[in-house]
């Protein structure tokens, strides 16, 4: 493959990226250290300013519940995936991608119209006699999560169920051979193992939630504000370039450090699925 | 150790319209080894699965020493038993795999210590118990499932074609190293195969199985030398066979009338009909007159080197074609179109029965 025309073929795609993400990348890196003006005091904000502190935040929190959350209920999911029968499985695998083709915008709306005070889930449970007033549904950083966990499952359950498919079954039955009972073949043998997988997807959802915006924005309706949405604030209703861009700087950043920890911590080839 | 007795008793299990196993029933015991032969679909495995806990038969019973087992899971049987791929714990060091089935059991850490010691030495991996199964050779990783499958002090040792991820040479080693292992712990080994040369020369007992049946079963010289049928002597090496009628009987044997030739045969004839096999290696060429009881001319139709033999193909007057073993030593090479005489004793034939073995 490194001989011959080959070696030119990914050019394109390499020009692409330079252009369209590289150059623009590099843009929003000078104004957050240009504008308003020349320095480090965009990055001052992260320590002195308390309303980004409260973002950062809320977004720290939002992203651990939902990557916790995920990742036990994808786990789940996963597992069973892995025994089932191939013909369940394909089924299972179905309904996993199935909201993975429909619009975040449209299952966003979904969850307001379940969760809002008239929506579905208060009805129902003010008609069963359940409770007296609507439960606050929405607009809280629970409507939030609710929303972003249910978005961010597939991406949990994906790359968990791939690991698990290619751990030896005869392991299990091994360890039942000798004495396991399922219980301790599943702690002993099965969790350590699928471990990897637990973790990269678990990166796989924490990065994707730190830069979630539409399901935040709808079903936190202004009162729980995360950075994505606050980066959005920024610049385009209160124009201020600096704070943005430096937000979004931080955001890549912090991105950055978090692949670079786990890649210490479990190998970039365990993470990135290869064996 | 006085070795505990395995009984299976009329095990079936069907897979929708297959028979996995058909009727089979086999007594495992007194620290032989017994291996389970077929080709694959035979239903070995699936036996093998069932003697486990893995599989549940429909129907039959599993009883150790007298007591039934069926009923026990797996973990509950207290088999060792080694897989096909070995099936070693990735995350775990060579003595953390030997150690787990002691840690299950909540044996003291001095004693698991100990245990797992003696046994990696009995496999002669002492000096590797500090690495990962990752980074051991294919017969290293085959001796640490052994020892995992045998530190726990277990029943019965149960082996899935455990060889055959080897190599030939490295299969070879094992096959003795396994057979000395036997010897030294004193537990009966069920293994399974599909390899008959490892079959034969491995076993105390082979038990030969077909579409889910078990066919006969046997020492290797028994199933060798008396095949109960077509099948097992066609499974097991190579065979002529042919059809002949029964002509005259006396005290030492009898004639029989085959393609034309007039041929002898000790023993007595199971009916007026009857079918003959003959090993390719108990033909003999013949120079000169005398010679055996049997005697027929062919022409060499092709001829390959082996090594120690000939194996020669060779078209007989009435008997059809047939194969014959000729040692590389005792003549000139053999060439197609020649024309030879051939010739085999009264006993060196046998009679078989005309089945395939997986019809009752």
């Amino acid at each position: 493959m490194n001989s011959g025309a080959y070696r030119w073929f990914p050019i394109p795609a390499l020009l692409l990226l330079v252009l369209a993400y590289l150059v623009p990348l590099s843009q929003v890196l000078m104004i957050s250290v240009t504008d308003p003006e020349l320095g480090l005091g965009n990055y001052a904000l992260l320590v002195t300013s308390p309303s980004i502190a409260r973002v950062l935040a809320t977004t720290a929190r939002i992203c651990v519940i939902t990557a916790t959350a995920a990742l036990v209920l994808g786990y789940v999911v996963a597992y069973c995936m892995t025994q089932a029968r191939p013909a369940v499985r394909r089924l299972m695998l179905v309904g996993v991608l199935l909201p993975l083709w429909v619009s975040v915008l449209a299952r966003s709306f979904a969850w307001v119209t379940l969760l809002r005070r008239e929506g579905v889930v208060n009805s129902v449970l003010m008609g069963a006699g359940l409770i007296q007033s609507p439960l606050p549904l929405m607009w809280n950083e629970f409507g939030v999560s609710v929303g972003m966990i249910h978005t961010m499952l597939p991406y949990a359950i994906l790359p968990m169920a791939s690991h698990m498919r290619g751990l030896d079954p005869a392991l299990m039955a091994a360890a039942r051979g000798m004495g396991a009972s399922r219980a301790q073949a599943f702690r002993r043998v099965f969790l350590p193992l699928s471990l990897p997988g637990v973790i990269g997807a678990g990166v796989l959802v924490l990065i994707f939630s730190l830069g979630f915006y539409v399901t935040p924005v709808l079903l936190g309706g202004g009162r729980v504000r995360m950075v994505a949405e606050y980066i959005s604030l920024q610049i385009q209703e209160l124009l201020q370039w600096g704070t943005g861009t430096m937000l979004a700087t931080a955001l890549i950043a912090a991105i950055g450090l978090l692949l670079f920890l786990l890649s210490r911590a479990v190998g970039l080839r365990a993470l990135s699925g290869a064996r | 150790m006085t070795a505990h007795v395995l009984e299976a008793d009329r095990l079936c299990k069907r897979y929708g319209t297959v028979a996995a196993l058909d009727d089979v029933s086999l007594r495992v015991g007194g620290g032989r080894f017994v291996t389970l032969l077929g080709p694959s679909g035979s239903g070995k495995t699936t036996l093998l699965m069932a003697i486990a806990g893995f599989v549940q038969p429909d129907s039959g019973s599993l009883t150790l020493d007298g007591a039934p087992i069926g009923h026990l899971a797996p973990e509950k049987r207290n088999f060792g038993m080694v897989f096909q791929g070995y099936a070693l714990f990735p995350h775990l060091t060579v003595a953390e795999n030997v150690a787990f089935p002691l840690q299950i059991r909540r044996v003291g850490k001095a004693e698991t210590t100990e245990r797992v010691k003696a046994a990696l030495d009995l496999v002669q991996l002492g000096h590797l118990a500090f690495r990962m199964p990752k980074q051991l050779s294919g017969g290293q990783q085959q001796r640490v499932a052994l020892a995992r499958a045998l530190v726990f002090r277990p029943n019965l040792l149960l082996l899935d074609e455990p060889l055959s991820a080897l190599d030939k040479t490295l299969r070879l080693s094992m096959q003795d190293e396994l057979r000395d292992l036997h010897g030294r712990v004193g537990l009966s080994f069920v293994f399974v195969t599909h390899d008959q040369g490892e079959a034969l020369a491995m076993s105390d007992d082979v038990a030969i199985m077909r579409g889910g049946r078990l066919v006969q079963i046997g020492s290797p010289a028994e199933l060798y030398e008396r095949p109960a049928n077509r099948f097992v002597a066609g499974f097991l090496g190579r065979s002529n066979f042919w059809q002949g009628r029964v002509a005259a009987q006396d005290a030492a044997g009898f004639t029989y009338m085959a393609g034309g030739h007039r041929l002898h045969q000790a023993g007595k004839p199971p009916g007026p009909a009857v079918l003959v096999s003959l090993r390719p290696e108990k033909l003999m060429v013949l120079e000169g007159a005398g010679g055996p009881a049997n005697q027929v001319s062919g022409t060499i139709a092709t001829a390959s080197y082996g090594g120690d033999s000939w194996l020669v193909q060779l078209d007989v007057d009435g008997l059809g074609r047939m194969q014959a073993m000729l040692p590389t030593w005792r003549r000139t090479p053999p060439h197609m179109g020649e024309a030879i005489r051939i010739g085999w004793d009264a006993d060196a034939s046998v009679i078989i029965d005309d089945s395939e073995g997986d019809t009752a």
